[in-house]
């Protein structure tokens, strides 16, 4: 009995124990399966050699940051430069031992087992900022005891293999923090709209009190939880002693203020912002997610302070636009609704560097970048190209030309009322923005002259061989538009334009970097012919089309342009030392109105930029004369030389004079046309 | 037997008496014939009232006198008929006009009283020209320029211009032109009327020339010409200026010739280039309104597509100034640029203006013009001086072709006038004379040719380059 008894209780224990070996095998195999005896090696790896995400960054021409790109929002703050309050309530919220543990705190597991027992769930983590930090980077976020255990794990062989502090700040740099916000500095930018090094202690609570659940305590969305949960975190602070009672007490009277946060990349210059992406990607060869995050340094042509004057005009400009666009959308019969836009896109003449872009006037609404992408029909912003021709062919600013009703194959351009069937000087013809004497040039020279010269100017865009073209009648970008006037600024020389300089990876090893030789100059106008040109567009400033502008006509130069039915209003224009292009239009392509016109819509925005930057000290100086050329006041109606009247540059070997021609036309005007009719009598 | 003798004495007698009767009739008659007994009022060269006795000049022909006795009544009639009794008493007429008859001629006495009537109507030995003009409009500083020549060219010949041109004005009818014309036939005694710058002027004094022997001068260029020798026209050689251009699209091939006018022209030179006959070429015109673009581009857009299409070279003939001319070429050529286009035109494309700036698509046009080099111009017209010769200012260009009329008018007058002592004289005379004494105007030709038009130079200028030269 007693034998068998021992033999039943051996055979008890064996079952017993085959059993506990059985489930401890089973459960082994479980964590096997499970992953949790992976090779850490590997695992460890990640976080041993992990990169701190981090924003590319793109800098304007001084080195300020005037955009980003990331998939998530990060700014890399080095763990020095992260205030003690701010690791001090992260401490006291999440991990007061942290510095005293080897990666567990057995106790808050234990916790969290018991509360497993209990419930049947893992109610709460019990996790260190390592165990943290662990799931973060390396598992999932599912609740399960396996994955509890890789974390035990894990955190154990981080903390073998990575300093405390190191770990502080990779937890401090990478866990999400709400509103899009990864780490603690792109939290303080995003609810604070400061520099976390900024932040006060009542500030570091309510960060440090996010960690745990972001969305729960978004202090945008949820002030009130996210002030409750501050002042958790300024009692788990006062408990741990790590601040002293006062100052606990003075940030929980310091008053939050929670900042509407506006990523810079829709603050400074959001469409060169985004357009640059393309550019460096054009570059690089790189696509949008190997450029974003990853830390680059991309330094841009682009000048902030230009920038902010070209923000502040279109800014400025907005009201009538607004107004019309309401008006427009009132029409009968009108479908879609229209959206009046404006754009500008400024340049230096000498090297072709972009300064500043406006692609539209609220990237918010609108991220489409009409500098750059869209193609309208310039219109009389081109003109200049056909009389740069006329020019070059030997004509003068004094010479008549006959603004005649033409119509070419059914095409009929229109001059503006009581312009027809008069006889102005060629300079008037273009200060005035006719439209049937430059047809009639560029028939005479030849519009696939007119269309050689225009792609030499800076036109990238296709011209059909058809007489519109001479008019503006074609598609083209803003930058096009652009490089033609830098063309004319730049004595003749054609640069294209560019926006980035250098591309620097997060070593600091430079990727790219721009070779101003890689860009040559190249002469397509003669530089006589440029300057005879400069001084007709400053004949628009004095006394064209931009009139309203003529105290510029000293030192700047440009043309009006309005497309048919006033569809496309541009302005175009330069100093010694930029161009600036700006542009208005409805992006349904509607007719804006009889009263719209490039001198009244885009002239408006062109003039308060460049008064900006004036008043910012950008050079007024008179625009250089050539030696073979002198200027001369003449009468804009018949070309003679006069005293008070409109100056223009000359050939010294063709100087206007008093012309019997012209005398001639003025007598027939005053004698009503009847000039030797010999009519005696009826 | 004895009564018989007595009978041949008595008939010696008899024819004694009879012979001595005539003698002294005729003696009487003589003397009558030879001391006039009348005498009128007239104002001689230097423009003075004096008195000149009537020396009848036709009273040997019976025939003459029949024919003047046909045209007194008609001729007072025309003058009578429209004024007062009051006007009718203040005329100094001829006693002896009234109840004259045809049959009166065969006396030799009435003859010589009709004849010194009929020449003291329709003869004149003034030099005292007239113009007779409408109301004043739109012609009316041209005709001012006009007779301010004719003054200046009248004055330098000695003549009071005052007294020695008389400018009188008439409705536009014909019966006040006539009323008006007469009056100056016989009451202010001129040598020839200017005018005829209305249909209803000319037909008037076409009349009045007709029925007086009056030289007139046709101031217009489509005045119809009266059929008697003395009416004449005085203005430039439309139709020599038209026979030019028709020889020289023939010269250059042309076929097919557009027109081009605007509303009101003066046609006369395309209508007489259309008269030309067996010239082969025809004409398609278009006209608009000057004063409005869209009538002038509809104009030269209709016609477009034959100018494109015509075979060989296409004619464009302008009829108007050198600015519309500038237009209507930039129209065409900015439409149909390398069609080989002759442009072709009047005196009024010429101007620095048509050349200045150079258009291609000018270059080889032609023009015709009564004026060649401002340089030979008459001596008594003042031209400004230019560079160039074949062009003057444009107020100054419009003046001269004024002035050249006038100074045609006066110098022909004075010419005629030299040595006529009657109207008819003056007309004969006009008919007869050369242009040898003003070197301006052909100097072989005679004044008028036979079609009584006034002999004039024709030029043919070219464009070339920024400058015009003559073919």
């Amino acid at each position: 009995m007693a034998s068998a008894s021992r033999h039943s209780n051996a055979g008890f224990f064996t079952i017993i124990f085959g059993s506990l070996v059985g489930a401890i095998l089973i459960f082994a195999a479980y964590l096997w399966s499970e992953g949790v005896f992976e090779s850490e090696e590997e695992q460890l790896a990640k976080l041993t050699a992990a990169i701190i995400p981090d924003n590319s960054v793109v800098l304007d021409k001084a080195g300020n940051k005037i955009g980003e790109y990331y998939s998530f929002y990060h700014i890399q703050v080095p763990l020095d430069k992260i205030p003690k309050s701010m690791i001090n309530s992260l401490l006291a919220i999440e991990d007061r031992k942290f510095y005293e543990h080897e990666g567990v705190n057995w106790k808050s597991i234990g916790r969290a087992f018991l509360s497993v027992a209990t419930s049947g769930r893992l109610k709460q983590g019990g996790s260190t900022i390592t165990m943290q930090l662990v799931k973060n980077y390396l598992l999932t976020r599912e609740k399960k005891v396996s994955r509890k255990l890789r974390e035990i794990i894990l955190a154990y062989y981080v903390e073998k293999n990575l300093s405390k502090d190191r770990i502080l700040e990779l937890y401090l740099n990478t866990m999400y923090m709400g509103h899009g916000a990864y780490g603690v500095g792109a939290a303080a930018r995003v609810y604070f709209a400061k520099s976390v090094e900024d932040v006060s202690l009542a500030e570091s609570a309510l960060l440090a009190g996010l960690f745990q659940a972001p969305s729960l305590y978004d202090p945008h969305k949820n002030p009130d939880a996210a002030r409750k949960r501050q002042r958790v975190v300024l009692e788990a602070l006062r408990d741990s002693k790590l601040v002293t009672e006062d100052q606990v007490d003075a940030a929980k009277k310091e008053p939050l203020e929670f900042k509407p946060w506006t990523p810079i990349n829709e603050t400074v210059a959001p469409h060169f912002v985004a357009w640059i992406r393309t550019e460096v990607e054009k570059i690089l060869g790189a696509d949008e997610l190997t450029l974003n995050d990853k830390g680059y340094k991309i330094t841009t042509t682009l000048d902030k302070a230009y920038q902010e004057a070209a923000n502040r005009a279109v800014a400025e400009n907005t009201a009538p636009l607004l107004a019309l666009q309401d008006q427009i959308n009132k029409r009968p019969k009108r479908k879609q609704p229209e959206r009046i836009e404006s754009a500008l896109l400024a340049s230096d003449p000498k090297t072709g560097a972009i300064l500043a872009m406006v692609g539209g006037r609220n990237f918010r609404e609108s991220q489409f970048n009409r500098t750059i992408s869209s193609k309208r029909s310039p219109g009389s912003v081109f003109k200049p190209v056909v009389f740069m021709l006329a020019l070059e062919k030997g004509m003068t600013w004094a010479d008549l030309v006959f603004v005649s009703p033409i119509d070419v194959r059914g095409f009929r351009p229109k001059n503006h009322k009581g312009e027809d069937m008069t006889e102005v000087t060629l300079l008037k013809a273009l200060a005035k923005s006719m439209n049937t004497p430059v047809v009639s040039l560029a028939q005479k020279y030849g519009i696939k002259n007119v269309i050689e010269r225009g792609r030499a100017m800076g036109i990238s865009a296709d011209m059909p061989t058809e007489t519109g073209v001479a008019i503006g009648g074609f598609s083209a970008s803003m930058k096009d538009v652009d490089t033609i006037y830098r063309t004319l600024a730049n004595e003749g020389s054609r640069t294209e334009s560019f926006a980035v300089t250098k591309i620097e990876d997060r070593q600091g090893q430079t990727l790219y970097e721009y070779k101003p030789e890689s860009n040559p100059a190249v002469q397509v106008i003669p530089p006589e012919i440029t300057a005879l040109m400069r001084s007709g567009l400053q004949a628009v400033l004095t006394s064209g089309t931009a009139s309203t502008i003529a105290g510029m006509g000293g030192y700047a130069a440009g043309k009006t342009g309005t497309s048919d039915d006033s569809r496309d209003n541009w302005f175009s224009g330069f100093t010694r030392s930029i161009v600036a292009t700006t542009w208005v239009g409805g992006d349904g392509n509607s007719s804006l109105g009889e009263a719209a016109s490039g001198s009244t819509l885009a002239l408006p925005i062109w003039k308060s930029f460049i008064e900006t930057l004036i008043s910012n000290g950008l050079p007024t100086e008179p625009f250089p004369i050539p030696d073979s050329l002198t200027p001369v006041t003449i009468d804009l109606d018949y070309g003679t030389p006069v005293d008070v009247g409109v100056t223009a540059l000359f050939p010294k070997g063709r100087l206007p004079r008093k012309s019997q021609a012209a005398e001639d036309i003025r007598a027939l005007k005053q004698d009503n046309g009847s000039y030797r009719e010999l009519k005696l009598g009826n | 037997m004895e009564v018989t003798g007595s009978s041949n004495l008595a008939t010696s007698y008899s024819f004694f008496r009879v012979f001595t009767f005539v003698l002294l009739v005729a003696t009487i008659q003589s003397c009558a014939l030879i001391r006039p007994s009348r005498s009128i009022q007239v104002i001689n060269q230097s423009g003075t009232v004096e008195s000149v006795d009537l020396t009848p000049r036709h009273y040997k022909s019976i025939e003459h006198c029949e024919a003047a006795i046909a045209k007194i009544p008609a001729a007072l009639e025309v003058s009578l008929k429209p004024l007062t009794d009051e006007q009718r008493k203040s005329i100094r007429w001829p006693s002896q006009i009234a109840g004259f008859k045809v049959s009166d001629c065969r006396s030799f006495k009435k003859r010589g009283q009709i004849l010194s009537v009929f020449d003291e109507i329709f003869s004149s030995k003034t030099k005292r020209i007239a113009f007779l003009l409408p109301p004043s409009g739109g012609s009316e500083p041209a005709l001012q320029i006009i007779l301010e020549q004719v003054r200046r060219e009248f004055r330098r010949e000695g003549y009071n211009p005052e007294t020695a041109i008389l400018v009188r004005r008439a409705e536009r009818t014909r019966e006040d032109a006539l009323r008006v014309a007469s009056q100056l036939v016989h009451m202010d005694r001129v040598a020839l009327i200017v005018g005829g710058l209305s249909p209803e002027h000319a037909g008037a004094l076409n009349q009045i020339s007709d029925q007086t022997q009056t030289p007139v001068l046709m101031l217009s260029a489509n005045a119809p010409l009266g059929k008697t020798i003395q009416s004449m026209r005085v203005y430039p050689p439309l139709k020599r200026l038209a026979t030019k251009l028709v020889d020289t699209f023939k010269a250059q091939g042309v076929r097919e010739t557009f027109v081009f006018y605007p509303q009101n022209a003066n046609l006369e030179l395309f209508h007489l280039m259309r008269g030309i006959p067996n010239s082969n070429i025809s004409y398609s015109e278009r006209t608009y309104n000057p004063e409005k673009s869209d009538s002038i581009l509809a104009a030269v857009k209709s016609q477009l597509g034959r100018i494109g299409a015509t075979n060989g070279r296409p004619a464009v003939l302008i009829l108007d100034n050198f600015r519309m001319v500038r237009h209507i070429v930039n129209i065409i050529g900015t439409s149909l640029p390398g069609t080989p286009t002759l442009f072709a035109g009047n005196q009024q494309w010429r101007s620095p203006a048509l050349v200045v700036p150079r258009d291609d698509l000018l270059q080889g046009a032609i023009f015709v013009d009564f004026i060649g080099s401002y340089r030979n111009l008459p001596d008594r017209i003042e031209t400004p001086i230019s560079d160039n010769e074949f062009f003057t200012t444009a107020q100054a260009a419009s003046r001269i072709d004024y002035q050249i009329i006038g100074h045609r008018l006066a110098s022909l007058s004075l010419e005629a006038t030299k040595f006529a002592v009657s109207r008819h004289e003056v007309a004969n005379r006009l008919q007869s004379i050369r242009n040898s004494w003003d070197s301006y105007f052909p100097k072989t030709e005679l004044a008028f040719d036979h079609q009584r038009e006034s002999s004039w130079p024709v030029f043919m200028f070219e464009v070339s380059g920024e400058n015009i030269r003559e073919l």
